[in-house]
């Protein structure tokens, strides 16, 4: 035993140590930067219009942590190319007054507490301008204070609504409408095609189903729709057993509060139950791989959903610009064929028009400031027109049905913009 | 009632492959192989990648990962576990933990976080057994996991290879006095379990989706092992059928009590209490140590 | 001449540091935990923060697994039920001084340590483990449906840390409280085992029907252990609770569990210095290798950093587990007993 570890000795030591001085060479070059940045501050003469942290006379550091590897590392991915995709088109135009755009990408691997980390590490060893999206509803639930302390703008990838409120939240915006307006509008749907049905709702037991969930109930309540909640996890192989509830229960819609790709296994167990409800789908559902996934089942060919940014079957200016800039920029389809580039796309739209009005010496205060001052900005109809006040951090409150198109592999719209009223 | 219990049966044979793959090991070796899921999942990705990108039919293509399972199940045994023998049976535990993060690693760095519909292997409809209307998938999933399991008891009956990791899962001291290359029986544990992994992987995914994530299965299949009795090839079988039924039942009569979920943690309140009370399993060789 | 460092008698075994070196080694601890606020930014602080937290969980996993033999695949499920308790008593009693609120969360940690126990009376090794992990899945499920206490999946925010009217809030107000509680924990959990109920686990862990013959009193060591192995860990979640602020079951998945295990395996099981030394490592390792991508990257501009990196973490996270246990089933604690019996016995060999 005591020669087998002193024959290894030296390889785990060297392993180590190599380890070791990675980590050491990393430290002193950060050490170097924060003493640089010390003496940037120090300095502080009105020569270099050096105002915020990240920005230096011919940059703007921006960090984003989105989940790459994790288990929604395939939608995290899209909403990373998004970003780097508009800002290479930004800078390749000349950047921001001058400046261009520099963007740092962290992966949260869909961890909580990694991603807290990661968003102390870009402040303070990347000293980056502001990071602009953080990847979970709960790790965006724990900065909310650090979001304040640090003047962090930020875009969040969930769209809870509880961060949209400015009084509380001064540095959160959004492009699409918050979620609710997204559950209202399903509720909406079965409302107006059937009077007082009864719907069933399957949704995951966690942060987003649960939150999803309560402002369905909510809004069947107003529209006088019964419910009948069904947990669906985002692990679940098999929807037999719920379905089979929601049958007995004798229910006209079913309503879907899901995530990713776990429709699929839905549709495919409604069809083997000759479950005939139609599914109405929420807007993180209606992505094209879903219709790939789920076949040819009825399930999805009669389904209705939701989604908050235009869809590939539209010809419309903003679609075509993404379609173009990711062919020159060599972004596969399967990264730009998505709402989730769309989301961010967008966001990186929102975000540099304010940066470009925030004037020469952004700070984040300024940039909020210039945020919430744009009314009816154009995306070339992503969106509808995005309007924001000092009281509406998000852009538009409109949203679009959509249908399956099985053979072309999309959804398309059935319907124009629709506002859901607040209830 | 009935769409839950052939749902249930359906996944239900999908969990007694997987685990079969403890089984297989645990018998013989006495490892709990923590690195079964991962093991899935590399059947899998191969598979996988056999028939979408070198386009091969997919019977050979599982044909070809299965074969390869077992030469990768042999090498880890080989290289990993031959070093640990004599070693801590909880530090041959954690080792495993270990290799089930390496295999997930290369993976990833290999086929990327990336989820992608399995290739169809089966017609797509459904087959009318029984007045129900069974999906193909489910169909093939029982059909083949029941002759994975024939195929395996007629071997371990019949076969002299069979008979001498019988003789050394009952005492490894005896076997090897009476000449059974212990070291080979362990080696080739290892590789069939990684075999079974493939299979298994393939009908999951066929579910769902091929994506880094499905080794999660493989986890809830432990009670099944555990429910069955560690050692016991037929107690695999019953104890996974066992779970697939019960989850759904639960997914039926305990949701609406609890407000859902119930699905998810079943299986462990069922493992729990078989430990509780029947540590060994229905059908395990109870463990006795003698001073 | 002696040829190599023994101990002869009870007065060098009672010593708690009984070589120069390792006196050396302390005093150098000491100065580094002194002025490290004071060099590092507050990243790194950040770090060493979730090292700390990470230690005092460690360290009840490694009185449990590596003194007393009893492996925990829940671990994670004791962090959970500290870092709630602490949520749910420091949200009622947002006066109470925190460090009752994180005896209180220890408390209750240990009183659910005695049910995991319980199957402990009749298995042992494998089948124990399994139970720990049928117990973990158990009480997360719980956790998130007893949603009026916990909020369920919501999750819950925790007060600041509150001493009196003084709120500490941030990086640097954590550290000394951190320290103050790493500090304490190792002296108690050192001292604990150098009683009674210390050499009993240790005779439970190398073979414990020898232990019961001797008179150890099996049921009673065992539940003992588990309640102080889930009283550190209650400890630790508690810790955590109070520093992030925000908690939910996704801060406790399995993963955690896992990590902690490593933790205990790559310091040494067994050891107290190897478990600071293992939960620095497994803390720091994504950070490490972070870096280490950064730098192929600008040698190999080909290598795609920001997809390789996660997967290269966990590769040399499994990499370490299974060299460790094969090569050096001591740890990192093995690799310093090495080099201290090296630097005692300079220049001789032995």
């Amino acid at each position: 035993m005591q020669r087998v570890a002193s024959k290894w000795f030296w390889l785990v030591a060297v392993l180590l140590v190599g380890l070791l001085l990675a980590g050491c060479g990393g430290g002193s070059g950060k050490q170097s930067q924060s003493e640089g940045q010390l003496g940037q501050q120090k300095e502080q003469t009105p020569r270099q219009e050096v105002a915020a942290e990240g920005i230096t006379p011919d940059a703007i550091k921006v960090g984003i942590v989105p989940d790459v590897t994790g288990p929604t590392g395939d939608i995290g991915v899209q909403s990373q190319a998004g970003w780097d995709t508009y800002f290479k088109l930004v800078n390749e135009q000349g950047g921001i007054n001058g400046r261009k755009l520099e963007l740092k990408v962290e992966d949260g691997q869909y961890d909580q507490s990694r991603e807290i980390s990661l968003f102390k590490k870009l402040h303070t060893q990347d000293q980056v301008f502001t990071v602009v999206d953080v990847w979970t509803t709960g790790a965006n639930q724990a900065l909310l204070p650090d979001y304040i302390k640090e003047k962090n703008i930020v875009f969040p990838q969930s769209r809870a609504t509880f961060m949209f409120e400015p009084e509380q939240n001064p540095y959160v915006f959004i492009t699409s409408p918050p979620y609710h307006i997204g559950y209202y509008a399903q509720v909406d749907y079965v409302a107006k095609e059937k009077p007082g049905a009864k719907i069933g709702v399957m949704y995951p037991d966690n942060t987003f189903g649960q939150d999803g969930f309560k402002w369905i109930k909510k809004r069947a309540g107003e529209k006088g729709l019964t419910v009948v909640p069904e947990v669906f996890n985002l692990s679940d192989v098999d929807a037999t057993s719920q379905l089979t509830n929601l049958k007995n229960a004798g229910v006209d819609y079913v309503l879907l509060v899901q995530a990713g790709l776990q429709g699929a296994v839905i549709f495919k167990a409604a069809d083997q139950l000759q479950f005939k409800a139609p599914f109405i789908l929420n807007y993180n559902t209606t992505e094209p791989p879903l219709i790939e996934l789920a076949g040819n089942t009825e399930a999805i060919k009669n389904a209705v959903g939701v989604t908050f940014y235009a869809t590939f079957a539209e010809d419309v200016p903003g679609i075509k610009q993404v379609e173009e800039m990711a062919q020159k920029y060599g972004v596969e389809k399967k990264l730009y064929y998505s709402q989730w580039y769309l989301m961010t796309w967008t966001d990186a739209m929102v975000f540099t028009e304010g940066l470009r009005k925030a004037g020469d010496n952004p700070t984040t205060d300024t940039l909020k400031e210039a945020i919430e001052s744009l009314q009816d900005f154009n995306t070339g109809g992503l969106t509808a027109p995005l309007s924001y006040s000092a009281s509406r951090h998000y852009g538009s409150k409109q949203v679009k049905y959509v249908k399956a198109n099985v053979e072309k592999g999309y959804f398309e719209p059935v319907s124009d913009w629709y506002t859901p009223e607040e209830g | 009632m009935m769409e839950l219990l052939f749902s249930g049966v359906a996944i239900g044979s999908i969990y007694s492959i997987l685990a079969l793959g403890f089984v297989l090991i645990f018998k013989c070796t006495k490892v709990f192989n923590f690195a079964q899921g991962t093991l899935v999942l590399v059947g899998t990705y191969l598979s996988f990648t056999l028939i979408t990108d070198a386009g091969l039919p997919a019977p050979l293509a599982l044909l070809i990962s299965m074969v390869a399972g077992f030469v990768l199940g042999f090498v880890i045994e080989r290289l990993l576990l031959r070093p640990m023998i004599g070693e801590p049976v909880l530090s041959v535990l954690l080792l495993t933990i270990g290799l089930s993060e390496i295999i997930k690693a290369v993976l990833g760095l290999v086929w990327g976080a990336w989820p992608r519909p399995f290739p169809p292997m089966f017609p797509g409809g459904s087959i009318n057994l029984l007045g129900q209307n069974i999906p193909q998938v489910y169909f093939w999933a029982i059909i083949s996991s029941l002759g994975v399991f024939v195929l395996f008891i007629l071997f371990y009956r019949q076969s002299s290879m069979g008979i001498s990791m019988r003789a050394v899962a009952t005492n490894q001291d005896y076997a090897s006095l009476i000449g059974i290359s212990v070291s080979r029986v362990f080696a080739l544990s290892w590789g069939f379990a990684a075999l079974v992994g493939a299979v298994g992987g393939v009908f999951l995914a066929s579910m769902l989706s091929v994506n880094l994530n499905l080794d999660a299965f493989a986890f809830r299949a432990f009670p099944g092992a555990v429910l069955g009795g560690m050692d016991s090839v037929g107690g695999a079988l019953l104890g996974g059928l066992a779970i697939g039924i019960i989850e759904n039942l639960a997914g039926k009569f305990v949701d609406p009590l609890l407000g859902g979920g119930a699905k998810e943690v079943i299986a462990f309140v069922v493992m729990l209490a078989a430990l509780l009370v029947k540590p060994y399993g229905l059908f395990g060789t109870e463990e006795i140590e003698r001073l | 001449m002696r040829s190599g460092y023994f101990k002869v008698d009870y007065r060098r075994d009672r010593e708690l540091f009984p070589l120069f070196i390792e006196r050396l080694v302390l005093a150098v601890a000491v100065v580094a935990a002194i002025i490290l606020p004071l060099i590092t930014d507050r990243y790194l602080l950040h770090l060493t923060n979730l090292t700390m937290i990470a230690i005092v969980g460690a360290i009840g996993l490694n009185l449990l697994m590596g003194y007393t033999g009893q492996v925990s695949l829940g671990h994670a499920a004791f962090l959970a039920i500290g870092g709630y308790t602490t949520a749910i008593v420091a949200g009622y009693l947002p006066q109470l001084p925190f460090p009752v609120v994180i005896l209180i969360a220890g408390a209750v940690t240990s009183v659910t340590g005695l049910l995991a126990a319980v199957p402990a009376f009749r298995l042992k090794g494998l089948y124990l483990a399994l139970s720990t992990l049928a117990f973990y899945y158990i009480v997360m499920f719980i956790i998130l449906k007893a949603e009026p206490l916990t909020g369920g999946a919501m999750g819950r925010h925790i007060p600041e840390l509150n001493f009196f009217g003084l709120e500490l809030d941030g990086e640097y107000a954590f550290y000394p409280v951190g320290l103050a509680i790493v500090v304490l924990g190792l002296v108690l959990a050192k001292n604990l085992l150098r009683t009674k109920t210390g050499r009993a686990w240790k005779a439970i862990r190398d073979w414990d029907l020898a232990a019961e013959a001797m008179g150890v009193n099996l049921r009673m060591y065992k539940t003992l252990s588990f309640t102080t192995g889930a009283f550190y860990a209650g400890v630790a979640g508690s810790l955590y609770a109070y520093y992030i602020g925000f908690i939910s079951p996704q801060d406790f998945t399995f993963t955690v569990s896992v990590n902690y295990i490593a933790m205990v395996i790559v310091g040494g099981m067994g050891t107290l210095a190897g478990t600071v030394a293992g939960a620095a490592f497994i803390t720091m390792l994504p950070n490490w290798i972070n870096q280490l991508a950064g730098y192929l990257q600008s040698l190999w501009p080909a290598f795609q950093a920001s997809t390789a990196v996660p997967y290269l973490e966990r590769l040399f996270f499994g990499l370490a587990i299974v060299l460790f246990l094969i090569f050096e089933p001591e740890g990192l604690f093995g690799l310093w007993k090495s080099l201290r019996n090296y630097l005692v016995m300079w220049p001789f060999r032995y």
